[in-house]
């Protein structure tokens, strides 16, 4: 921990290069690492773990939401905060899946910005 | 000398009477007979004097103790050489309440009268369309008139003579021992129905009246018996009962299959309905599969024997049934083996068929959606009547058909509409986030006193009711998929409306928020969907509403419910729009080109309310205002059970 003088990690998967790109531009204080796709996403997971998920739901390769229950249930990564994000679920549905937090599209910058700075604080 | 003058007197005015008298003393033996006794009985009082009563009158009763006075009762005068019916009637002489004698008047009976009594009668009997029959005590026929030849088709010289037990079934013979029993105690059978047997072995329903037959005195000597065939109205009455039955099967089966949308269970209970009815020992419902090859694997089979057509399945011969396919009319054959059209009408050689029928089941379209056939053993199983209940069940098979194709390709239509809203709102609300997160992005760029900051604002302004918009579509495609899933709490609904209200008097202060409430009201709710449905109310009285006006909400907490109202004071609902206002993409028309919205945003408020297991109510004059009222429950077990299983709360 002492050693690691880099900015802590969020791995982001959105489908949306410009939502990506607008959260590197909000979220300019963490590492950001966006990812197009699920496969992309867990090939990425396998290799390091970042310090907190943020997940779209509807992706080209399957659900937000799946990926969601699978972090969830993994050994190594189930204490890394989940923030789900999604134009067209409700928050009853986020809570089932076991993510911490819901950001209904479209966002409150200031708001997700909140949201995950307040996990990154909790887990700290 | 008084007495003896009497006497005489007496004795003239017997000798003119026109009855005959007899005077016997104690012992029965004649003392005095009249003149017109003796013409009567053509005899001389010489040969009578002294002589046992006996001698004229054998009844018995004659010489009997009377109970009362007198006795009458008919019997016979035996005369010189022959009898003759007569009427007698017996008094007791007394002396000081001591019987002395008996005088016996004897009347004539109307030989001549009578006679034609007995004519008529007999031509009576022998026309009657009713079998007429008299037996002994024994049974034993004694007449027979043509009825009974016309019904029995026993001659009277055929059956005179013999038992009654030759009309009896054999199963029946225990019946003959009761009537005749029943006979003997006097008893008379009115309309009994039975069965009795015709010469030819047949069977015959009858209703029969059995009275005895009584002689001159009385004793019961046999029984006469009325038959009426009713065969004829037996049948009829099991044609109805039949057809009674047979209209109650075919209510149920409608009853039964437009009840389901599920087409194996419509095509199964009709088969099986269709097998019974035409008494088939087989039955089959088969698509047709000439317009679309999938279809083969569906059908329906029925009656004992169904296995014939599990074995047809492997090698489904499609001549077999392309006769029906192709003819718009029921096919029926009584003999399939020795039918020379067999192969033409499309029964398979070597198939456990003789009765064959079969029957299409048309769409309303005229396209045959299949068919239905059954079979029997044995030929001629198959009637007229057993087309038209196969006609019926059709009929109510392709409208149930119909019926069903059309749930399923509504269900279809509406899924996909379902889908496309889905997607289209996550679609559009892609590029809403992104615009939406950049112009903020921009915002906050921007130097705190910048001019320009006005723009982003407004453009975000637009987004958020683009936003909205979106939010209302997607709710109307969750509704109508029965998915509007509620998250319930308890919420205290005050604290919800007056947080509500202190936002709207920031963002909307040019009008007038008026707020009455109780501090807290805590009931079972989805905090973000019952704040929509708050939402979309207060907007609407914005809208409608003239700035400076006020708005009123008024919350009353009741026993078991709370009451809330949101009144305005603007331009109101016309009367005759006011029922349609919760409808979907209702707007009323002569402010549809004035103020803006899609008219979904009652109906999504009525149905977040109605999931609450609450009512909405509207009531408004023109140009004075509009109240809305919403009464929720303050409890609701109900809710809580249902969204409990549809939400697994860590």
């Amino acid at each position: 921990m002492y050693l690691q003088m880099k900015k802590t990690i969020i791995y982001v998967l959105e489908d949306d290069a410009d939502i990506g790109e607008l959260m590197e531009i909000i979220l300019d204080e963490y590492e950001i690492h966006v990812f197009p796709n699920i496969s992309k996403f867990n090939q990425a997971v396998l290799v390091k773990l970042p310090s907190l998920f943020l997940l779209d739901i509807m992706l080209p390769d399957g659900s937000g939401l799946d990926v969601c229950k699978s972090l969830k249930s993994g050994a190594d990564t189930q204490n890394i905060p989940i923030i789900l994000l999604s134009a067209s679920y409700s928050t009853g549905t986020a809570e089932h899946a076991g993510a911490d937090a819901f950001v209904s599209k479209p966002f409150d910058i200031y708001e997700l910005k909140q949201q995950v700075d307040h996990w990154m604080a909790a887990n700290a | 000398m008084q007495t003896t003058e009497l006497l005489s007197f007496v004795f003239e005015n017997l000798q003119t009477l026109k009855a005959g008298v007899v005077i016997v003393d104690n012992s029965f033996r004649i003392v005095f007979a009249n003149q017109r006794l003796l013409d009567i009985a053509d005899i001389s009082f010489e040969n009578l004097q002294h002589q046992h009563i006996s001698t004229l009158l054998s009844a018995k009763e004659v010489c009997l103790p009377i109970d009362n006075a007198q006795l009458s009762f008919a019997t016979e005068l035996q005369g010189t050489g022959q009898t003759m019916g007569v009427w007698l009637t017996l008094t007791d002489i007394k002396r000081n309440s001591q019987i002395i004698g008996r005088s016996l008047m004897i009347k004539r009976l109307d030989i001549k009268e009578a006679q034609g009594d007995q004519s008529i009668l007999a031509a009576i009997i022998e026309s009657s369309d009713d079998a007429i029959i008299s037996k002994n005590l024994n049974g034993i026929i004694s007449s027979w008139n043509k009825g009974a030849e016309n019904i029995f088709g026993y001659t009277a010289d055929e059956v005179i003579g013999k038992s009654i037990t030759i009309l009896l079934p054999y199963n029946r013979l225990s019946e003959e021992h009761t009537i005749l029993n029943n006979i003997r105690m006097g008893n008379r059978i009115e309309h009994f129905e039975t069965i009795r047997l015709h010469k030819s072995g047949k069977e015959i329903h009858l209703s029969l009246t059995v009275s005895p037959i009584k002689d001159l005195y009385g004793n019961i000597i046999g029984a006469s018996k009325v038959a009426r065939d009713i065969t004829e109205k037996i049948r009829t009455e099991t044609a109805i009962k039949l057809s009674n039955q047979r209209l109650r099967v075919l209510n149920r089966l409608s009853e039964d299959i437009s009840a389901t949308m599920d087409l194996q269970i419509i095509l199964q209970t009709a088969t099986n309905v269709a097998t019974k009815l035409v008494g088939a020992n087989f039955g089959a419902f088969i698509y047709n599969t000439s317009h679309n090859d999938n279809n083969h694997a569906l059908y329906a089979l029925a009656g004992p024997q169904k296995e014939f057509f599990e074995t047809l399945k492997s090698n489904i011969n499609d001549d077999f049934f392309k006769a029906t396919f192709a003819n718009f009319e029921i096919i029926r054959i009584n003999d399939a083996i020795q039918h020379p059209k067999t192969t033409k009408n499309g029964v398979p050689r070597g198939a456990p068929i003789v009765s064959y029928m079969a029957a299409p089941v048309t769409s309303i379209s005229g396209r045959v959606l299949g068919g239905f056939f059954f079979g029997h053993q044995q030929p001629g199983q198959f009637m007229p009547e057993h087309e038209d209940l196969l006609n019926a069940v059709s009929k109510q098979t392709a409208v149930a058909l119909d019926n069903a194709n059309l749930f399923a390709e509504l269900n279809d239509i509406s899924r996909k509409k379902d889908e496309f809203i889905a997607l289209a709102t996550h679609e559009l609300k892609t590029p809403l986030t992104s615009m939406g997160g950049f112009l903020q992005v921009l915002h906050h760029r921007l130097p705190a006193n910048d001019a320009n900051g006005y723009l982003a604002d407004k453009a975000l302004k637009q987004l958020q009711k683009l936003n909205i918009l979106f939010n209302d579509l997607f709710d109307i495609s969750r509704i109508q998929a029965g998915k509007l899933q509620l998250n319930l709490e308890k919420v205290n609904v005050c604290l919800l409306v007056n947080e509500l209200i202190e936002n709207y008097q920031e963002t909307s202060p040019e009008y007038v928020f008026k707020i009455n409430a109780p501090k807290s009201c805590h009931i079972p709710a989805d905090k973000m969907r019952l704040e929509q449905a708050f939402i979309n109310l207060i907007n609407n009285a914005i809208k409608y509403s003239p700035p400076k006006t006020s708005i009123h909400i008024n919350m009353v907490k009741h026993s078991c419910h709370l009451v809330v109202e949101i009144k305005d004071n603007g331009i109101g609902i016309d009367k005759e729009y006011q029922k349609n206002i919760f409808s979907q993409f209702y707007r009323v028309r002569s402010v549809s080109g004035t103020i803006s919205g899609l008219g979904l945003g009652l109906y999504i408020t009525k149905e977040i309310i109605e999931r609450h297991q609450g009512k909405i109510a509207v009531s408004s004059e023109l140009n004075q205002g509009t109240t809305f009222t919403i009464t929720l429950p303050l409890k609701n077990d109900s809710v809580f059970a249902n969204e409990k299983n549809n939400n697994l709360r860590s």
